[in-house]
This record gives structure tokens, C-alpha cells and sequence, in this order.
């Protein structure tokens, strides 16, 4: 089969599985990454107001999910987790439940960014400006409406270069998916090399798909970082 | 309403805006404050005068609580403001009566402190419509308005970085006043400012005295501390060492330590 043939949409091209491959990628990554972004900012939020014990347990998940390699996370949640919960459903006499690929991807995935996500924030709130804050507090506004309408867009110009990197790692993240079975791009990219013996040529395609996903992205994300940064210094 | 020229709308009373006593503060082992009294009526402008390292801006900043005292009693606008411990901390025992008044005074900073992530116009919009539910549109006329009175309505569209200090402080006064406030507090309001730019934001204050607004100036312009005021608070030392009208207190029963401080002032 010539090249093109080899990379037809339609089988017995593998050019759809491939596709499809990156389509399941890019879910698992951007459902991680959007849940990753809230526990982020939950996160920072209680490492830079709550009370110590809040602290002590937020320094403890950024610290242990940081430092546990991630393919050991997604064994853990893929295999232990589920296993510790059915036979805890089991002693409660309730039926077994199933968590599969997909979920506990985008759970893993969720849980790392979170814990870069809460220090990429916590590091950007804390350089804004306490005046500007005071500001807000002076004229009366609760302390939720000061998060929302002055801190969150303060410290996005600080934060976006620290969160697009988080972007670009979870889309790659999602390859590591691959060792239970979810047939993300790398996967679908294996099967078709295996099948057709032309290793070179899938693997470099599936190089060339994440490529150009980064590529857009970093694009998406200068438009935001252009946005967020409007009317400051720029240099 | 006309709240661009006349005084706040209020009852006539004699009672005190804002009534402190024997008001401490300490930053660790240091005390700031020593025991402050002091009160201020409808109509006064008070300006607070003293080297740095006083007590001055501390002061201002416990009148509206970004800095809690560390003892002593507080009435704001009439309303006693209870404290309380929490974790060996003291605060105000009722964060919604601390918003519901900071919202009626007012506070322009030495640093000016616009959001630069706003126009100008969407800063001093921004605690009408978020705060007091105002709608956008209403907002945005009040704005214009106060940007107008301050020789800013041109440059409403731009962000505080492209504005020089002095714009940014005319700024920052449109932004306390669109609250309509009843007491207005100056924290060194020309102390970032190039020489060249001070007369500019002072002319704004000046005005606003004129108009009978009740305010506290934190000040290191002696001449325009004189003129504007029509008491003068001399603190040194975290306490209180000189007050009175300003002829009393400029003129000649003036004390050994008030000289000394203006004839350092002076030099600087």
C-alpha cells in the first residue's frame, strides 16, 4: 500500500483510527485540564486563606501528586481505586460499579493539573498588587466579588503562561492512557503500525497530530495572554 | 440628584462622623499608635500632619478598618463598631456593617491604586454597579459625569497605565466619589507624585473642600494642609501632639516639637 493509501480516512487506511485516537485525546485532555483549572483555583484559594489544617491538607495533595509519577497514578485509579470500591460496595451488600478508561483518565489527569494548576495560581494572585486590593476592600465590595471581579483578572496575565504550559502537558498526558488500553492517538497509532508493519510512518503522523494540536494551541493561548493583558505595559 | 456640587445629603446632627478613643495599634512589639482621640463632624476637613513614621497614614487606614486597632473604640457614621478574637486575632465582629460603611467612606491612596486590567471609566463604575446594584448604564452616566469634574472625561476609554500619576490620582478621587461617600480619607494623596503633577490633584481636593464634604487629608503639604483645613492634627510619635486651626496651630503658640518638625519639612 502506498503512503496515501496507508493514511486513507476510510480502512483499510488508518488515517479515521488515528483520528479518532486524537478526538478521544483531546476530550480526555481538555475534561481534565477544565476540572484541573477549578481544583487549581480552589486550591490556591485555600493554600492563601484557609486555616492551617486546609494548608497542611493542600500542601500534602500538591506535594504527593506532584512527586508520584503519573503512569503510577493512572495504574492506581485505573486498577486499585475501582477494586477498593467495589469491595467496599460488596461488605455494603450493594452492586459493583465499573470505572472505565476514559473516567479515570480524565480523573487522573484532573488530579495532576490541579496540583501544578494550584501553585501556577498561587503564585500569580500573590503578585498582584495589595494595593489594588485594598482598592475593592475600601469601597465596600464582599470578599467574593473582590475574587471575581479583581483578583481573577489581575493575576491572569501572570498565570496564562504557567497555564497554557499545563495545557500542553496534559494533552500529552493523555498518552499514558494507552498502558490500559483506551485507544487515545498513541495507541491507535501503535495498533496501525503494528498491523501494517510501517512504524516510522504512524508514529511520525501521531507526532505530526500532536504537533499541530500545540501549535493551535499556542496560538489560542497568546489571543487570551493578548486579552488578559490589555492595557497593561507591554513590552 | 445634583451630588456632584452639593455636600452629601444628610440630617442636620451634631453628633460626630467619625468618633475614636484612646486607639492603639502595634505592629508586633512596635506601637504606632498611642492612645488616639479624636472626632470629626459633618463639614470638617482635617488635616493630619507629622513626619514620617508617625502614625499618620496608620491612622487613617484604622478608620476604615484595612488596619485593625489593636485596642480602643471606634464610632463610624454614627454606629459603634464592635470588635471580636478569632484564632488571637482581633477584628471587626460584623464583616456586612464594616462593607455596609467602608462603602460611605471613601479612600484615595497614596499609590493611586486603579485596576489596570479597567478603563477608567469601568474603575469608577465598577463599585456602583457591584456594590450598590446600580445599573450599568446609570453607572456609566455618574462616571462620565465625575470624570468630567476632574478633567478626565477624554480619557475615559484609557487604562490607568497610560496615564500619568497625576490622571491616575484624579482618577482614583472619581472612583471614591462615585460612591457618593460621606467622609472622604486622603492617604498622602500627592506623595507619588512628580512635583509638576501635585497641584493638578490638589485643585481637585481644594475644590472638594469647598464644596462642605467631610475629609481627612494625611498630608506632607504643609502650605495646602494650612489652607484647606480647618483643623490641623499634629501626630508625632504615635500621639497627638498639636491640634487646632490651623492659624493656632501654624501661628505663633505653635510647640517646640511642631517647629522642629516644620523646619525639617521645610527643608525637604
Amino acid at each position: 500500500m502506498s503512503v496515501m493509501e496507508l493514511l486513507a480516512l476510510a480502512p483499510p487506511g488508518w488515517g479515521g483510527a488515528l483520528l479518532n485516537g486524537l478526538w478521544l485525546s483531546l476530550q480526555v485532555a481538555g475534561a481534565g485540564y477544565l476540572l484541573g483549572l477549578v481544583i487549581g483555583m480552589a486550591g490556591a484559594a485555600g493554600k492563601l486563606s484557609g486555616g492551617p489544617v486546609i494548608r497542611d491538607l493542600l500542601t500534602c495533595y500538591t506535594t504527593i501528586t506532584r512527586a508520584v509519577p503519573e503512569l503510577v497514578l493512572i495504574l492506581l485509579l485505573y486498577f486499585a481505586v475501582p477494586e477498593a470500591i467495589n469491595q467496599l460496595l460488596a461488605t455494603l451488600g450493594l452492586g459493583r460499579v465499573d470505572i472505565g478508561p476514559f473516567a479515570s483518565g480524565v480523573a487522573v489527569i484532573a488530579l495532576v493539573q490541579g496540583a501544578y494548576a494550584t501553585e501556577v495560581m498561587r503564585g500569580a494572585i500573590r503578585a498582584v498588587p495589595v494595593g489594588q486590593l485594598e482598592a475593592a476592600h475600601s469601597l465596600g465590595m464582599t470578599p467574593l466579588t473582590v475574587f471575581r471581579r479583581i483578583t481573577l483578572p489581575a493575576m491572569l496575565p501572570g498565570a496564562l503562561p504557567g497555564l497554557s504550559n499545563l495545557w500542553l502537558i496534559a494533552t500529552k498526558d493523555t498518552a499514558l492512557l494507552a498502558v490500559v488500553g483506551f485507544t487515545e492517538l498513541t495507541l491507535a497509532a501503535r495498533q496501525a503500525a503494528g498491523a501494517t508493519k510501517h512504524y516510522l510512518l504512524f508514529l511520525c503522523a501521531a507526532g505530526v497530530l500532536y504537533l499541530i494540536v500545540s501549535l493551535i494551541s499556542n496560538l489560542a493561548f497568546k489571543g487570551l495572554e493578548r486579552r488578559a493583558t490589555r492595557g497593561m505595559h507591554h513590552d | 440628584m445634583t451630588t456632584l456640587h452639593a455636600a452629601p445629603h444628610t440630617a442636620a446632627d451634631d453628633d460626630a462622623i467619625i468618633e475614636i478613643r484612646d486607639l492603639r495599634k502595634s505592629f508586633g512589639q512596635t506601637e504606632v499608635l498611642k492612645g488616639i482621640s479624636l472626632s470629626a463632624h459633618r463639614g470638617d476637613v482635617i488635616s493630619l500632619i507629622g513626619s514620617s513614621g508617625s502614625g499618620k497614614s496608620t491612622l487613617l487606614r484604622c478608620l476604615n478598618l484595612l488596619e485593625t486597632p489593636s485596642a480602643g473604640t471606634l464610632r463610624l457614621l454614627g454606629e459603634p463598631l464592635p470588635f471580636r478574637e478569632r484564632g488571637g486575632q482581633r477584628e471587626p465582629a460584623d464583616r456586612r456593617q464594616l462593607r455596609r460603611l467602608r462603602a460611605r467612606l471613601g479612600m484615595v491612596f497614596q499609590g493611586f491604586n486603579l485596576w489596570p486590567h479597567l478603563t477608567l471609566e469601568a474603575n469608577v463604575m465598577e463599585a456602583p454597579v457591584q456594590v450598590l446594584g446600580r445599573s450599568r448604564d446609570a453607572a456609566r452616566a455618574e462616571a462620565r459625569r465625575l470624570l468630567e469634574r476632574v478633567g478626565l472625561h477624554h480619557l475615559r476609554d484609557a487604562y490607568p497605565a497610560t496615564l500619568s500619576g497625576g490622571q491616575q490620582q484624579r482618577g482614583a478621587i472619581a472612583r471614591a466619589l462615585a460612591m457618593s461617600p460621606e467622609v472622604l480619607l486622603f492617604d498622602e494623596p500627592t506623595s507619588a507624585l512628580d512635583p509638576e503633577l501635585v497641584g493638578e490633584v490638589l485643585a481637585v481636593i481644594r475644590d472638594l473642600a469647598e464644596e462642605g464634604r467631610t475629609m481627612l487629608i494625611v498630608t506632607h503639604e504643609m502650605q495646602f494642609a494650612a489652607d484647606v483645613a480647618n483643623r490641623v492634627i499634629f501626630l508625632d510619635q504615635g500621639e497627638i501632639a498639636a491640634e487646632g486651626p490651623p492659624d493656632q496651630v501654624f501661628g505663633s503658640t505653635r510647640t517646640e516639637r511642631l517647629t522642629r518638625f516644620l523646619g525639617t519639612a521645610a527643608l525637604t
